[in-house]
């Protein structure tokens, strides 16, 4: 905290930003040192959990907490006797004990006390026979700054989001917001236009909730290189696309809508041979759907656990950590693909006969396809070449059943057995 | 000037913290062909990267950008005989930009020592040119303070003896500087730190400075002039933790310009100091004294690569081969490398460990331009080729402007490869191409099967000797407790995991305990957080490994067979078969000895001292005796021997070789009763152990199995090797922590602070760790030794064996008559008491109580006092409580670690005050959105962005007043998390936006923060989803924190939050509990 708090200082860098502390703050005692070394706000972890009830048995990890916090069980759950009222009280003992000292102390405002190290003195009285050698003043030394260099936040960062893109997209998509008349925009877009889509999203998760808009009601095609963080939290409703290629990030945390890339119409480039996307595609998504003709870095659909894609190449780690989704792959895999993917399904075409070698198959199983993932298959192959005008997934369709057979399907060991099992509950509710 | 350069190490902030990182690119004509069109393009690049720069707290300041060219000859020529100056042909001279102290008489005695010194070599000064620089450039204040003069030197070539060789005047130059920056730094701090030489070359050339992108080409004239002609330009846009005014930090440095971070640089720079004792070059002959130290300290990590790449180049190697070397690939667990290439690096480790960290570098000499990448792939690199045969490689594509039909090609950068181009033979070089032709220069295979010794393969040693004292004994003398045992080795033994534990940890520090607690348990180990990312060992295994090798290091300057002969190990873990079989061996010039660690106890605390410089003696010794194989032994404490800490003998001896340059003519290996867990290997092997022997351990395991306690029928052998087993695992993760990948790069890189040491002791025997409290002295050391010794031997208990108890331990739990903690049942109930009376007088009782407790030292800041003022301000005139209460928030605790019912509950009570719960990991059910009937909400106003990104969708985002990423989590900082799939319910998943019964792993970094600013990139995407919400970065406490939080600072956060290390529920393993994370 200390070491922060004079960083920060030194460099005219506090005055922009506010700083919280925790780890163990109990008492009033506690908060007050925080704010001298520098702290406006304060954190509380586990006080509040014994003010719930917790007894400190340090079995959280075994999820069998006897007063039912760090549980899931509901017959513990029951055991709950916490209330939002011994909570308060909690804090405002707490800031009372506060109020004390910085009487005591000649602070009428907390903000007075912040970054006031000077006010603090270390134990001289340590006899202890090991902690005698202790010497604090690193901890306790207020940088040496001329006055006018700010000791706590006196004003807002720029984020630089006044300039992007979005601001014109929102604008435009109002008219679709009001009438629910899909929409149609064309835009150039370049590598300094970054996180294109997030606000618009963002507007419209305000507006409309999860659920978004009805599909394909915001269309937007750009040209050129797309920026950082392209589609990034994309929404339900929404369809971006791109004739171009795009950077790191695309896609990002995607809840809905559609995403799809291809080279320029003019480009000469063969796509699965050349890179259209970065790394780390389709992050943490969790839902819509996106297709790449063209190959993209590492790591593509890490942790993705609901978006559906297609793509025809991709770099080492792909469907890392994984836990739902489909990713269909019609093209080359780097190293290490499914390396800790927990659940979804892969469908990868080996026309090489070396996927094996490249798969990291300690939580996965590979195996052929069945009837179902094949329609599955097929239909996302179509899309493909709907949205992105795929010569590659022309000419699988143009011979599917032979294609067909070079797709390996990867699906985890865990996944199937609770899809079985899910299956199974059905068909007994069912009967 | 306000500040001249970096400040002073100064209160907590220190400058070897600072980090930095960027974008970088080139854009280069293959066929050579020089034009003045590729300084625009390289330009280009730059500006349109300019969101991965940074900028202080000046706005117009930026952390620094430059561009390389090839020696622009027609452009110098003009220029030189304007001044006068006549310039030898092409190849004959060389030119440096130099930056010099703007102060009039400081600048030209600064110019007369660099003419001098250009004599001395025998060179000829030919002249100064003026750089003329642009007055109206809009550069930031900031920079214009500690503004330099800028002057190209001009050199021309003497005394060439007829059969030098193409880079003879490239050495001289080399020579020439690093003699000048050598008398510079001699005249210490002030404005003498301005001086810097960019480059020095006959072939290439720096412009830079502490620059916005924009503002590089406005600054320098020359860049502008249509004369300047090159066929490749370098560029870089730096992004620093700090906002110090810091020009020569600017890229690109002579070879190099870097995106990415160095985690193992002090061990690199003390392994590079070591070695260069041993190093022998005849192009250089006796001037290779000259260049010591190769690698200085206080430059920065990117700086310092540089340096190590230039020297290996100058010396002989290609700039390709330099770059395998330093970054090579994921060698060890690749099945399908190729057996020659596999060869050429096992070959490699035996002389130079890597540079381990995220990178993607661009280098160039002049003839070759290229970029290599780190081997996980961390950082982005993309190239185009057009049909005209330009080629631009930038951290992003699509900065510039190339017509879709013009595009030939387009790919990335892989993990671990390189490519370049070779600008005379006109012609790009991949991967496969390059490598083949260095790996085929040498019958590097042949080197190794003939040369490297397996452990597997070797012949058994001698039995070991047993100890005559009883092992109950040992075991109270090495502090062992029931704990120790019971909690953390049994776990081991018995599954080959390390164990897990919950709730953070709460006793006191080792400096602040009663007991006697062992060195090791002073030191905190140190991980990545933002500027780099943590590994994930398990699932990304594939480029880790611990392979290791001891015997002497060769000439790095050298390709001999001979450097090869050493013993190759899988682990650093060595039974005691292994250890037999070191011990003994006798061939391929290999030879070890054994040295004790014991001194008498009759000596007292002074003896230690004695002990450790007769160890020295006896080393050293040895070494001219042939020895080269190190084994540090602590066998045969008995009631009147006792031993030097393992660890400070380890290190102390590791320090004082590589002051003595004699570093690397052995491995240490450690045979120690005293190791027993994870962290001790760690620590070992940070400080310079090559291999690591835990005899005590292995026994008492074995003790265990014999008295059928704990493993039932397992064999001993089983449990030996799951015990090992668990033992690797543990350091992997330890490792991955920081981001480093393998053992022989994280050994001696003192990934660690310590705290409650005396600075003479950290300076002398752990020489570079961080220490800031002081603390204990060698002599307080030796004592709380003795005292551990006393345990067992002590006059009052020797009567009690070999029934003895072992100690209970409580360092894990709260235990009566253990170590001490502040929850205990006393302080529970008086809090839950008062809260549920809404009784503040028994609140009062519990402050009292853990007040009184932090000051009777468990807690660091409960030595604090707080000054009281003279004149006190009457209660009534304070801020109200009810203003004080928007303040507090409560802790990240994930819905799925605790239930439904305490989260929402902490959720309504921080609703009512008007402060912030917070979500924790794993999303939020939508339905907690809205108000309840009685207006209470349940909504969580902090909305957590953790690296499994659970249900973290724009609807999630939307419904926040704060959106916080947590970067590291107190307990468990760098470590993943698992949720098992039994635990994951229906409604778990639903938050969580996955399947019910499908296992849940957050990994252990953001893939989207590899570095500092991929930060900003993702402050940057939060913000455009809910502009109105404030974004908070979560910060560990550790060494550090502070240039990292200003980085954070510069990359837009709204808030920090600095976590201390002791909090968190859910489950981690125990050694990252204890040991990460300082208070």
């Amino acid at each position: 905290m200390s070491e922060t708090q004079q960083t920060l200082v030194l460099n005219d860098l506090r005055g922009r930003i506010r700083l919280q502390v925790d780890g163990q703050l109990r008492t009033g005692r506690d908060v007050a040192v925080a704010a001298l070394l520098g702290a406006e706000e304060y954190g509380f972890s586990t006080a509040p959990l014994v003010v719930e009830g917790c007894i400190m048995m340090r079995k959280c990890h075994l999820g069998t907490c006897p007063v039912g916090i760090a549980t899931q069980e509901l017959e513990l759950r029951r055991k709950f006797t916490g209330k939002p009222e011994y909570i308060v009280n909690y804090f405002f003992f707490v800031a009372n004990e506060l109020r004390e000292i910085m009487s005591e102390m000649g602070f009428k405002r907390l903000d007075d006390m912040i970054g006031r190290v000077d006010r603090i003195q270390s134990n001289r009285a340590i006899d202890h026979w090991k902690a005698k050698g202790l010497d604090f003043s690193a901890i306790l030394k207020r940088p040496d700054v001329p006055s006018n260099i700010a000791v706590r936040k006196v004003q807002d960062q720029d984020h630089g989001i006044d300039k992007v893109l979005d601001h014109k997209l929102v604008d435009l998509a109002y008219r679709a917001f009001d009438t629910g008349q899909p929409l149609e925009i064309r835009l150039p877009i370049r590598n300094t236009d970054r996180t294109v889509g997030a606000m618009l999203g963002g507007e419209i998760s305000k507006r409309f909730g999860g659920d978004g808009l009805p599909d394909d009601t915001i269309n937007i095609q750009f040209r050129g290189v797309a920026g950082q963080s392209f589609g990034a939290f994309n929404v339900k409703g929404v369809s971006l696309s791109i004739e171009g290629s795009a950077n790191d990030y695309v896609g990002k945390g995607m809840s809905g809508g559609r995403i799809s890339i291809r080279f320029h119409p003019n480009s000469r480039l063969v796509p699965d041979e050349n890179i259209l996307a970065g790394n780390t595609i389709l992050y943490g998504a969790t839902g819509g759907e996106a297709y790449f003709s063209g190959v993209v870095g590492e790591r593509f659909a890490v942790r993705n656990s609901g978006a559906v894609a297609v793509v025809e190449g991709l770099g080492d780690h792909g469907c890392e950590y994984m836990t739902g989704g489909i990713v269909v792959v019609l093209g080359k895999t780097g190293r290490n693909f499914a390396a800790g993917m927990s659940g979804g399904v892969a469908y990868v075409l080996d026309s090489e006969d070396q996927f094996k070698t490249l798969c990291n198959a300690s939580m996965v199983a590979l195996e052929k396809l069945e009837a179902e993932d094949a329609e599955i298959l097929k239909s996302l192959v179509e899309k493909h070449l709907r949205y992105t005008s795929s010569r590659l997934a022309a000419r699988l369709l143009g011979d599917w059943p032979g294609a067909v057979g070079q797709f390996i399907k990867v699906i985890p060991h865990e996944y199937r057995r609770v899809l079985e099992e899910m299956k199974k509950k059905e068909a007994v509710g069912h009967g | 000037m306000k500040y001249p350069g970096y400040p002073q190490k100064t209160g907590l902030y220190d400058p070897r913290f600072e980090h930095d990182a960027c974008g970088i690119g080139f854009v280069a004509q293959i066929n050579g062909k020089k034009s003045h069109d590729i300084i625009k393009t390289g330009l280009e690049i730059l500006i349109n990267m300019t969101h991965r720069g940074a900028v202080g707290s000046d706005p117009l300041t930026g952390d620094g950008a430059g561009i390389m060219i090839q020696m622009p000859d027609t452009f110098m020529r003009k220029e030189c005989k304007e001044q006068g100056i006549d310039l030898p042909d092409f190849g004959d001279y060389g030119i440096g930009t130099v930056f010099l102290p703007a102060d009039a008489a400081l600048k030209e005695s600064c110019c007369r020592l660099v003419e001098n010194t250009v004599s001395e070599e025998g060179q000829m000064f030919l002249g100064w040119r003026e750089v003329p620089v642009s007055v109206d450039a809009r550069i930031g204040y900031t920079a214009k303070a500690s503004e330099p003069a800028v002057r190209q030197l001009v050199v021309g070539v003497r005394n060439r003896p007829d059969d030098a060789d193409p880079m003879w005047l490239e050495r001289k130059l080399f020579i020439i500087r690093r003699r000048i920056e050598k008398l510079i730094m001699g005249y210490g701090s002030g404005e003498m730190k301005a001086f810097h030489i960019c480059s020095l070359s006959t072939r290439t050339l720096v412009y830079k400075g502490m620059f916005l992108a924009d503002q590089l080409g406005d600054y320098f004239p020359d860049l502008r002039d249509p004369s300047m002609v090159t066929a490749f330009s370098m560029v870089h846009q730096r992004y620093s933790t700090n906002t110090f005014p810091t020009w020569h930090l600017a890229h690109p440095f002579r070879m190099i310009c870097h995106n990415g971070e160095i985690n193992t640089l002090r061990g690199n720079i003390n392994w590079m100091r070591a070695r260069e004792a041993s190093l022998r070059s005849d192009l250089f002959g006796a001037d290779i004294n000259k260049l010591f130290p190769i690698v200085p300290e206080g430059i920065s990590d990117s700086a310092s690569f540089d340096r190590a790449v230039e020297f290996l180049t100058i010396s002989g190697r290609s700039l390709p081969h330099a770059m395998m070397m330093m970054i090579p690939e994921a060698w060890e667990n690749h099945k399908h490398m190729d057996p020659d290439r596999r060869a050429f690096y096992e070959y490699n480790a035996s002389i130079m460990e890597p540079w381990d960290g995220p990178a993607a570098v661009a280098f160039a000499d002049g003839r070759y331009i290229g970029a290599t990448l780190d081997r996980n792939g961390l950082r982005p690199a993309r190239y185009m080729v057009t049909k005209s045969g330009l080629c631009v490689m930038a951290s992003e594509a699509g900065t510039v402007n190339i017509p879709p039909e013009e595009e030939l090609y387009s790919w990335r950068l892989q993990p671990g490869r390189m490519f370049v181009i070779d600008l005379e033979k006109g012609c790009i070089i991949d991967d496969q191409e390059i490598k083949a032709e260095i790996i085929g220069a040498k019958p590097y295979r042949k080197w190794v099967e003939d040369g490297l010794l397996r452990l597997e393969n070797m012949v058994p040693g001698e039995k070991e000797v047993l100890e005559a004292q009883p092992l109950r004994l040992r075991q109270v003398a090495n502090g062992y407790t029931e704990e120790d045992i019971g909690v953390i080795m049994v776990p081991m033994g018995l599954n080959g995991e390390e164990p897990t534990g919950s709730m953070g940890n709460d006793a006191a520090l080792a400096v602040l305990s009663d007991r006697s607690r062992s060195l090791f348990g002073y030191f905190k180990q140190l991980f990545a957080q933002v500027t780099n990312p943590a590994i994930d060992p398990i699932r990304e295994e594939l480029v880790m490994s611990l392979n290791m090798q001891l015997g002497p290091v060769g000439n790095l300057l050298e390709a001999l067979p001979g450097h090869v002969n050493r013993i190759a190990l899988n682990q650093p873990v060595l039974t005691n078969a292994d250890l037999e079989k070191i011990r003994a061996v006798k061939v391929k010039g290999l030879l070890a000895a054994t040295f004790s660690t014991l001194f008498s106890k009759n000596d007292g605390a002074g003896g230690m001292r004695q002990a450790l410089s007769a160890l020295f003696n006896q080393i050293s010794q040895a070494l001219t005796q042939g020895v080269n194989l190190i084994i540090l032994s602590d066998r045969g404490v008995g009631p009147d021997r006792l031993s030097i800490p393992i660890l400070l003998a380890t290190s102390a001896v590791h320090h004082n070789l590589i002051r003595s340059g004699d570093r690397n003519r052995a491995s240490i290996i450690v045979e120690s009763a005293e190791v027993r867990e994870v962290t001790h290997f760690a620590l070992l092997a940070g400080y310079g152990a090559n291999a690591i022997n835990p005899y005590l351990a292995f026994e008492t395991l074995a003790d265990l199995c014999e008295r059928k306690l704990y493993f039932g029928d397992l064999p001993v052998k089983t449990v030996h090797y799951n015990y090992v087993k668990a033992i690797n695992k543990g350091m992997l993760k330890v490792f991955s922590k920081m981001g480093i990948s393998t053992m022989f790069s994280y050994c001696g890189a003192q990934i660690f602070e310590a705290i409650g040491l005396d600075h003479h002791v950290v300076e002398r025997y752990f020489t570079g760790t961080v220490s800031r409290i002081q603390g204990l002295t060698l002599e307080q050391i030796a004592q709380e030794a003795i005292r551990r010794h006393d345990e067992a031997y002590g006059a009052d208990v020797s009567s009690m064996l070999p029934t003895m108890a072992l100690d209970i331990g409580g360092e894990y739990k709260y235990r009566q008559g253990g170590e001490r903690h502040l929850w205990n049942p006393e302080t529970l109930t008086k809090l839950q008491h008062a809260t549920r009376q809404n009784d503040y007088r028994i609140f009062k009782e519990f402050s009292r109580l853990i007040d009184e407790q932090a000051e009777s030292l468990c807690t660091l800041r409960g030595l604090f006092i707080l000054k009281k003022a003279h004149a006190p301000v009457p209660l009534h005139e304070v801020e109200p409580a009810s203003e004080i209460v928007k303040r507090f928030v409560t802790g990240a605790m994930s819905y799925g670690s605790i239930s439904k019912e305490a989260h929402e509950t902490l959720a309504i009570a921080m609703n009512r005050i008007g402060g912030q719960s917070n979500t924790g990991e794993g999303g939020e059910d939508p339905e907690r959105f809205q108000p309840r009937p009685n207006g209470d909400m349940a909504r969580s106003a902090i909305k957590q962005v953790a690296s499994g990104r659970f249900g973290v969708s724009s609807h999630y985002l939307v419904n926040s007043n704060e959106m916080q990423i947590k970067v590291a989590q107190g307990a468990k900082p760098g470590e993943g998390g698992q949720l098992p799939g039994y635990k994951v319910n229906e409604v778990i998943a639903k938050v969580r936006n996955t399947t019910p019964g499908v296992t849940l792993i957050s990994p252990p970094p953001h893939h989207d923060i590899y570095s500092i600013e991929d930060l900003a990139q993702l402050i940057f995407d939060l913000k455009n989803v809910n502009p109105a919400a404030r974004v908070s970065v979560k910060l560990v406490a550790e060494v550090g924190v502070g240039t990292v939080a200003a980085g954070v600072s510069k990359a837009h956060s709204d808030m920090i939050l600095i976590s201390g290390g002791d909090g968190g529920t859910g489950a981690s393993p125990l050694s990252s509990i204890k040991h990460a994370g300082i208070p």
